[in-house]
């Protein structure tokens, strides 16, 4: 079934156009949700919200816009407003972070003599640090950025998603790529 | 030699090849002696490199079940709402009507007092008012005369 035809039957309240329309989905869903969150357990939640908004909203969708190019968008907003009203929460997560943690110890530089479970938790350790910095950026360079960085969708894609001109999302990843390494020296700064 | 503070502002640019070759040797030379830099420029490029690592989630095989179950729920709300006004309505309108029954008590307490105290200033100032006029009169009659 085209996206079209897909979109008729569940606005006809046919279950099995809707479930097909997951099957199709769910993996680009919880990808890009799991960009934005980098946890498991949070990307399949709201990936279950992204859907059911795409369900009880599938009358607004506008047939000139493709289709998925509209789940995107929900599944960005769905994922960026889960942060917004989790932030409080990290907040307190990553200061007990940095205070629980030896300062010079977990910078240690990964050689040879580590044990393949120091390598992980090295590993677990400088993502968490770029997943932080990125959380740190502006909304359009957060998204801009994830979603080409992370998700591999091209400027024009994102651009599409955004509603942008390329230009517009050329600059904004520059600038997302300049202070995501700009905030991870700062943070490294403290800490060495 | 240059300066950290120098070195550590051009780590970035250096790491994305954006430096003309004399800063980038003299960036390059100073790493080479300064452990801490070393370290710093390291960690920021392993640190950065992160991002091109690739992971792809598989979705849950329950996925479509439990969205099932949620819009299920969803309608039910919708269903139930009525219900829950059914009960609820009653129960407030008695409580409106009580808190307004006893709001009008307490405001009539209220005015009586208020009455009551006006009605002191009012009869005093009254008096004196009549008394002044009364006396004013008298007077006028009596010059007149
Ligand atoms: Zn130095």
């Amino acid at each position: 079934m085209t996206d079209k035809e897909l979109i008729e039957q569940i606005k006809n309240k046919k279950e099995s156009a809707f479930k097909e329309l997951i099957d199709k989905y769910q993996a680009m869903v919880l990808n890009t949700c799991y960009s934005f969150l980098h946890d498991k357990s949070n990307a399949e939640d709201i990936t279950q919200e992204v859907f059911i908004e795409v369900y009880l909203s599938i009358n607004k969708f506008n047939q000139k816009a493709k289709l998925s190019t509209w789940i995107y968008r929900i599944a960005v907003n769905k994922s960026l407003n889960f942060i917004r009203d989790n932030k409080k929460r990290n907040i307190i997560k990553s200061i007990d972070y940095f205070f629980t943690e030896g300062k010079n110890k977990e910078l240690q530089i990964a050689d040879d003599t580590q044990s393949g479970l120091d390598k992980e938790r090295e590993h677990k350790k400088r993502l968490d640090l770029l997943h932080q910095a990125i959380g740190n950026l502006k909304r359009k360079q957060k998204i801009a950025f994830t979603l080409n960085k992370l998700e591999n969708q091209s400027y024009e894609q994102v651009a599409e998603i955004m509603d942008l001109s390329i230009p517009a999302v050329e600059g904004l990843i520059h600038r997302a790529k300049l202070n995501v390494q700009k905030e991870i020296l700062k943070i490294l700064k403290k800490k060495l | 030699m240059q300066s950290c503070k120098i070195s550590n502002n051009k780590l970035i640019a250096l790491l994305n090849n954006e430096l003309p070759a004399e800063e980038s040797k003299a960036v390059k030379e100073h790493i080479e002696k300064c452990s801490r830099c070393e370290k710093l420029y390291f960690e920021l490029e392993q640190t950065y490199m992160l991002i091109s690592e690739k992971r792809i989630l598989k979705p849950n095989p329950y996925l479509y079940t439990r969205i099932e179950q949620k819009l299920k729920n969803i309608e039910q709300e919708k269903v139930l709402r009525p219900k829950y006004i059914q009960v609820l309505q009653p129960v407030l309108f008695s409580f409106v009507l009580i808190l307004v029954f006893w709001g009008s008590l307490k405001l009539g307490d209220t005015y009586t007092k208020i009455y009551e105290q006006d009605k002191n200033t009012l009869t005093y100032s009254t008096e004196y008012y009549l008394n002044d006029l009364e006396q004013e009169n008298l007077e006028l009659i009596l010059l007149n005369d």
